[in-house]
């Protein structure tokens, strides 16, 4: 396999975890909140997918349409429910980034225990457009493609959102400075509620994706919320571009080690690059200095 | 007398505002320099500089001959700079005294025994008439204590130049008196004080030499009746019509 | 806090006396208790040191740490690696270089910037160490699992631990009178008041981290010989860093002997849990958890302590139970306050509505 399909590949996987960065960067950039349990929401979606696709015949894609909005409602309940207390209880952004790690760090463990009760541990695996495609003269597999597009469809969307509807422009303010957006009128309150739930239904859309061409189980969630974790911080907190940049190269880096050394050893390659951004540039590559 | 402290140059930006441009500055052992200068002129990010809280774009502080520009925060207060802030800062769920033990025991010079600094501590503490609020917290104390209390760990790190930023800054006219007679002894004891100010019976008082600053640069210097009646210095004060 | 309470030195003798009482006690429970027993108060003295020594970077920093699970598992793994070449004793002291070395690279990246990348970096590194291992483990050395059989039995395990909780409660202890104790009290508060005070921030942190990360190293060796075989996905479980910061948030943070107090309860409900819900563990785990840190946030220390500051003030009933009479007496035979009859009533509220109009007196 030459190395340029190989690069290829890596585009491909990250785009997705574009998507996964992106949905984290909302809750974390825009919310304040540090979603320790985020990838959970995405194995939750994967599960979601395989179950409406072997017991109906429900194309996952189309799924999505239900699964996303779930995702939504759920997680706008969560930061009502769960995260408005302690928003409430912290008096500064680090007390707060503190308790928020540790409530979510909890909620964690329910949302796995459960999904292994509710799944059983066993890795699932269903077979939605498995066959080849032939693409600029290489062959992938047709679902990956299909994943890859629908991910930058739905990060192009979110892109425009942000970048030219008021409702972006206010998320954005409330990026960069919360007591200034307040101040200029953003309800501060209702609109990180709102970005926490579109950081949960990115979730579950890039859940869906993943569940079209890797297999899953119960545990997968941790890695997921590591590399959006990873990605968000190469990217630069609150930089959506950034994201996509850093997902990509993630993409690319996993899909080279995977194919020079292990294809077991994912995780320490986002660590790699994490050590790489510690070291050379704490504030992002892409952050402003 | 030779300067103790020497910054030549000192530069600071924050995007594109310039907060401090090319600004020297030296004093020397039992000196007290004033600083004024209207707000947003950059007197506190100079503090911020010479103190080690900010890192400068350009220029050189010097302490005692040895470059001190690189060095970080920590070093410079075992280098026998230290400070007072604008907004007091103390640690919250802390005693005062343990405050000031902190500064006993990691300041500059030889080692103080964690046994002694307990009383050294004290000693601090009974100069400044606060023994007996030693083992209060932060809210637990009056403003005027709590500044007190910052002045103590200051000078719990045996510092020889000490920054004041707005130290006599919202005291009645009884408490300026003693506030006063506190920076009098400061000096008197040979310690180098830089005195960030806006009460000007204080400046006037206690400084024997006066910076003025306006829009991150220094434009005046002198004794202070002189520096004060300056043309441009009211100017920078009260506006170009009143002038 | 200044110098020493020396007036009383039989209370400093019956404080050690009693301490030394209690360690000679606990060290004679292997022959007093059946193997049950034993095993469970093997597993409450690892999490106690773990817990403690927690407590030790945690509790003065508040950076959480999700990191215990890696240096209990490399503690656990080098053993488990080294164990046919060397003897026991020698593995635990390579154990400890390596899990030193590891707290020192983690805490020099990452407690540097921002406590949220220490966080993070600790959140994954468990996971990404068992990875690396499973990888090394299958593609170079062939083997997937290790044998750890040595003379080395509960009972040896359970007074080394005793030992190690003994140093992990006597370093802290320490520490609360020590330069570097104060130092990270201060650190927590405030690090710019600690750089202030000349206080080597990073230096500090990594420094303490180290010395937490090296119990914990010790423990996960000590445990090794417990279990006959080990592999990468045994010995790194993320479920230890989690159960130790619920013990230490159970416990409270603000006593050193506060996240001991968390062990023996959590202990007890895991191994219910274990037994009877087997499926649910890690979901009411989670709940538990969360409970504490909502309703919980200065764990059973706090309540503790409330509950001995209610004792110990004075019942506020100085004037006897006849007080509340005399208050209820009085409050009757209070005058009417309508000193303006109802007509000025009316007025009053004339003129609330209608401010513009002035209200004659």
């Amino acid at each position: 396999m030459p190395v340029i399909e190989v690069i290829f590949g890596g585009v491909i996987l990250g785009g997705l975890y574009a998507l996964v960065a992106m949905g984290f960067n909302l809750q974390y950039g825009v919310a304040r909140i540090v979603n320790l349990a985020y990838g959970e929401f995405l194995m939750t979606a994967a599960f979601a997918a395989f179950w409406m696709f072997t017991l109906f015949g429900v194309n996952p894609i189309l799924g999505m349409f239900l699964s996303v909005p779930a995702a939504f409602g759920a997680n706008w309940l969560i930061y009502r429910v769960l995260m408005t207390p302690l928003a409430r209880r912290a008096r500064t952004r680090d007390q707060l980034e503190g308790e928020t790690i540790l409530a979510t760090f909890g909620l964690l463990f329910v949302l796995r225990g459960a999904a292994t009760i509710a799944f059983t541990a066993n890795d699932r695996y269903y077979d939605y457009l498995g066959e080849p495609l032939r693409l600029l003269g290489f062959t992938f597999a047709a679902n990956r493609v299909l994943a890859f597009a629908t991910a930058g469809v739905i990060a192009t969307a979110v892109w425009v959102v942000l970048q030219f509807t008021r409702f972006g422009v206010a998320l954005r303010a409330l990026a960069i400075d919360p007591v200034g957006a307040q101040l200029v009128g953003v309800d501060v309150r209702r609109l990180s509620a709102l970005a926490f739930a579109c950081g949960g239904a990115l979730a579950a859309a890039a859940g869906t994706l993943v569940s079209t061409f890797l297999s899953f189980n119960p545990a997968i969630g941790i890695e997921f919320t590591m590399k959006a974790l990873v990605v968000v911080i190469m990217g630069g907190i609150g930089n959506m571009l950034g994201s996509l940049a850093a997902g990509l190269m993630l993409g690319v880096a996993e899909a080279l080690c995977s194919y020079y050394v292990d294809s077991g050893l994912t995780l320490a390659v986002a660590y790699a690059l994490f050590l790489i951004v510690l070291v050379v540039r704490p504030r992002g590559l892409f952050g402003t200095a | 007398m030779a300067a103790l402290l020497e910054a030549e140059g000192l530069s600071k930006a924050f995007g594109g505002l310039v907060a401090v441009n090319g600004v020297s500055l030296s004093v020397s052992p039992g000196e007290v320099l004033g600083l004024i200068g209207p707000n947003g002129s950059g007197k506190t990010t100079l503090l911020n500089l010479i103190a080690g809280t900010t890192r400068p774009d350009a220029g050189a502080i010097r302490m005692d001959g040895e470059d001190v520009t690189r060095l970080p925060n920590h070093l410079r207060v075992r280098r026998r700079i230290n400070r007072t802030f604008q907004l007091v800062r103390m640690p919250a769920n802390l005693s005062a005294i343990e405050t000031v033990m902190a500064g006993v025991l990691y300041g500059a010079g030889e080692r103080v025994p964690f046994k002694e600094a307990g009383y050294v501590a004290a000693g601090l503490l009974g100069e400044l008439n606060l023994l007996l609020k030693a083992d209060r917290r932060l809210d637990q104390l009056t403003y005027i204590e709590q500044k007190r209390v910052e002045l103590a760990r200051a000078l719990a790190t045996r510092p020889s130049v000490l920054l004041l930023d707005e130290w006599l800054s919202g005291l009645g006219a009884s408490e300026l008196d003693g506030g006063m007679s506190v920076v009098w002894s400061l000096a008197a004891r040979g310690i180098a004080v830089v005195l960030v100010e806006h009460v000007m019976t204080a400046v006037r008082a206690l400084c024997g030499r006066v910076m003025v600053m306006n829009a991150g640069a220094k434009i005046a210097e002198g004794p202070p009746e002189e520096v004060l009646r300056n043309a441009e210095v009211i100017r920078a004060y009260l506006g170009d019509e009143d002038a | 806090m200044v110098g020493e309470d020396k007036p009383f030195p039989t209370r400093a003798a019956l404080a050690i006396g009693s301490l030394v009482t209690l360690v000679v006690l606990l060290a004679a429970l292997p022959w007093l208790l059946s193997d049950y027993g034993l095993s469970f108060m093997v597993s409450v003295m690892s999490y106690l040191v773990l817990t403690v020594a927690w407590a030790l970077f945690s509790g003065p920093t508040r950076l959480v740490s999700l990191a215990t699970s890696a240096f209990f598992g490399v503690g656990m793994y080098t053993v488990a690696m080294l164990i046919k070449l060397m003897p026991l004793y020698a593995t635990f002291a390579v154990a400890l270089g390596v899990g030193a070395l590891l707290a020192g690279v983690v805490g020099v990246l990452t407690l540097r910037i921002a406590g949220m990348f220490f966080v993070i970096f600790g959140f994954g590194l468990s996971e990404m160490i068992r990875q690396l291992m499973v990888w090394w483990e299958i593609n170079k050395t062939h083997t997937m699992g290790r044998y750890v059989f040595v003379p080395f039995d509960a009972t040896l395990i359970y007074e080394h631990l005793l030992g190690l909780a003994v140093i992990v409660f006597f370093v802290g202890w320490q520490l609360r009178r020590a330069r570097l104790g104060l130092a990270l009290m201060v650190i927590g508060e405030d690090e710019t008041v600690a750089r202030q005070v000349g206080v080597n921030v990073p230096f500090a942190k990594v420094a303490i981290f180290v010395v937490s990360a090296m119990f914990m190293t010790m423990t996960g060796a000590l445990m090794a010989p417990r279990y006959g075989f080990i592999n990468p996905n045994f010995a790194f479980n993320p479920l230890v860093s989690f159960q130790v910061v619920i013990m230490a948030f159970l416990g409270g943070l603000q006593r050193l002997w506060g996240p001991a107090l968390g062990v023996i309860p959590l202990i007890i409900l895991s191994e219910l849990l274990q037994t009877e819900f087997p499926f649910w563990f890690s979901v009411l785990l989670g709940i538990v958890f969360m409970v504490i840190v909502y309703f919980l946030p200065r764990g059973v220390t706090g309540l503790i302590e409330d509950g001995w500051k209610a004792l110990g003030r004075p019942l506020e009933l100085q004037r006897g139970l006849t007080g509340p009479l005399v208050d209820a007496w009085g409050w009757m035979s209070r005058p009417i306050i309508l000193p303006r009859g109802i007509a000025g009533a009316i007025e009053d509220v004339w003129v609330k509505i209608a401010p513009q109009t002035k209200g004659r007196r």
